[in-house]
């Protein structure tokens, strides 16, 4: 499984869903994006982005940013960390037609779940859900 | 005019398309193996090499990338007497531009030249600048389509749930957004829920949300994604993919448009519109006890079935066109234009992945021909250009058995020996690839009677 991720560097979040990633069994290959520049770099080539995207909104505006380039994220599962759960921003999440939502604070421990699930059934296993390594 | 290099041992015959080449006007240049063939194309300037596969010194489909990595960087278009689909599917893999059989090569070799000498020029293309616009891919005209567009319209102005079915990649989310954005609840929130995606132990709490330390993890409340939904739309992807214990909690939800989140006694209300998809059978699911046959009654107020691609007769060239617009303009691109056979490959090609596939390879495409203001066939993903040069060659059909009475005429000694060297020269070079190393080992023939004998048979 290779996922693209946007966490902004040096944030308690980012490294923990970075973490949370990477200790997925599941992962083969992480492209990690410290910065909105290095992001919108990977969304203005035109070349096949990484079959899973996971983008960690620090604030709005990041949702703001990303919305420019949803297009982009049509074609891969894109699973959205959302800043905030009060209905604006929810709203603002759901614009970006993400696959799967999570919040900033919670333990990522379904984002992991998610993926895991994912690669199962890629791999056509019917017994599911394999769990994330320790 | 443009340079043409002919690789091919049969002199005559490379003759006879090098004058063909020169009645159109171009200049061509013969050799007659791959030794002699390569150091020519790489001292030369050649915009297109003709290249035979049986050659005295090797298999021509095995130097392909190395004729191409000269420095006039050539396209290579391969010219056999023995049709093979395998061998056409290899030619292409490797960058062949096309495969076209001898016999009728005087009739073809025309348009080919043309397409592969465009698409040189076409090379030489304008950069691009990057922006973004609105997706829409509701695109089709065929009467199949258009009897989805009218069911869609109704949907949008009803209130029911909807239930859409077809092929994976038939842009059933797009109709199911479509319902939603034509509808009184285009204000309110279009959630998905992907329901290959969630894990059992996750469902639930993904849905009707959960109050925190409901479980191990559960750090914090979460309103869950049917209350998202208030309002607006919930679109259930896949559907066939709910666990059957979810699906007796959901049939409540339906039923009360109430639930509880998990570890909670307390009950939520949410005003949502139900639209579903699915890939499945869900009737014949039901009939397995895989799927509730009274969720199903509740899903279905309006059903609608997507047509896959292959049965949208008309709707490839509009799509094709929609999509590349679409690029241009999300890449501040001047509008390219596709050859007639670039259509062709996608209209002939049966898209098992359907719209989705059609849109990927569109965009693969348009990577490919970034700096080209025209799309070729070369710029398509190679799994289509293959499928095209397979259902192109017709396989050789072993010669037809002489009939039981007819008799072989007797030849002459000389002459019967002759016609057996002459095959069995062929077929040696054939199996030992031109390797007069391996040709010896494998006819316990000597270097200089090996030599001998190619020499007597050149053709061979």
């Amino acid at each position: 499984m290779n996922v693209l991720l946007y966490a902004a560097k040096q944030t308690e979040s980012g490294e923990r869903l970075k973490r949370s990633i990477e200790a997925s069994a599941s992962l083969e290959a992480l492209v990690h994006c410290c910065n909105m520049p290095e992001l919108i770099r990977h969304f203005q080539t035109p070349d096949p982005l990484p079959k899973i995207v996971v983008l960690l909104a620090a604030n709005r505006q990041d949702l703001k940013i990303f919305e420019a380039y949803r297009f982009r994220l049509e074609q891969v599962f894109f699973i959205l960390v959302l800043p905030a759960a009060d209905a604006e921003t929810v709203a603002c999440g759901h614009q970006l037609r993400p696959r799967f939502i999570a919040y900033q604070d919670s333990d990522f421990s379904e984002v992991c779940a998610v993926l895991d699930r994912l690669e199962a059934r890629r791999d056509g296993l019917s017994s599911g859900d394999k769990p994330c390594a320790p | 005019m443009a340079e043409i290099l002919i690789i091919d041992d049969d002199q005559l015959f490379a003759e006879t398309v090098a004058d063909k080449l020169d009645s159109l006007h171009h200049s061509a240049h013969c050799v007659h193996t791959l030794a002699d063939g390569l150091e020519v194309a790489a001292a030369g300037v050649f915009d297109v090499i003709l290249l035979d596969v049986w050659l005295p010194d090797g298999n021509g489909l095995h130097m392909i990338d190395p004729l191409r990595a000269v420095p006039s960087a050539p396209q290579v278009i391969i010219i056999t007497g023995q049709g093979d689909p395998d061998g056409a599917e290899l030619a292409i893999r490797h960058g062949a531009w096309c495969y076209l059989e001898k016999s009728s090569i005087v009739k073809e070799i025309a348009l080919s030249l043309t397409r592969a000498l465009q698409y040189r020029q076409a090379l030489r293309g304008q950069k691009a600048v990057l922006k973004t616009v609105e997706r829409d891919q509701l695109v089709g005209e065929s009467p199949s389509f258009l009897h989805c567009l009218e069911t869609l319209a109704k949907a949008a102005a009803a209130d029911a749930s909807v239930l859409i079915a077809g092929e994976s990649g038939t842009g059933k989310e797009a109709f199911a957004r479509a319902i939603h954005a034509n509808s009184r609840r285009k204000n309110g929130n279009f959630v998905v829920v992907d329901c290959t995606a969630l894990p059992e132990q996750l469902v639930e709490s993904v849905l009707f949300g959960h109050v925190k330390g409901a479980f191990t993890g559960a750090d914090r409340a979460n309103r869950g994604l049917i209350r998202h939904a208030d309002q607006g739309t919930l679109f259930l992807d896949e559907i066939g993919e709910l666990p059957l214990a979810t699906q007796k909690s959901f049939l409540r939800v339906l039923q009360e448009r109430a639930f509880c989140p998990v570890g909670s006694q307390e009950e939520c209300k949410s005003d949502f519109r139900l639209i579903c998809a699915t890939n499945r059978d869900l009737a014949a699911m039901t009939e397995q006890g895989l799927f509730r046959e009274d969720l199903l009654y509740r899903l279905r107020g309006l059903s609608l079935t997507l047509p896959p691609l292959r049965e949208r007769e008309g709707d490839i060239p509009l799509l094709t066109t929609h999509f590349l617009s679409r690029l241009v303009q999300r890449y501040g691109q001047e509008q390219k234009e596709c050859m007639p056979d670039f259509i062709d490959y996608l209209t002939s090609y049966s898209w098992p992945g359907n719209v989705r596939e059609l849109s990927q390879a569109i965009e693969s495409a348009f990577a490919q021909a970034v700096y080209s203001p025209v799309l070729f066939t070369q710029h398509l993903p190679v799994h289509i250009r293959t499928a095209h040069a397979r259902a192109n060659v017709t396989r050789q059909e072993a010669a037809p058995l002489a009939p039981p009475s007819a008799v072989p005429p007797v030849l002459v000694w000389r002459e019967a020996k002759d016609a057996f060297e002459r095959q069995y020269t062929r077929h040696l070079l054939q199996q030992s690839e031109g390797n007069i190393m391996e040709a010896g080992r494998l006819s316990g023939l000597s270097r200089t009677r090996l030599y001998q004998l190619i020499k007597k048979y050149p053709e061979a």
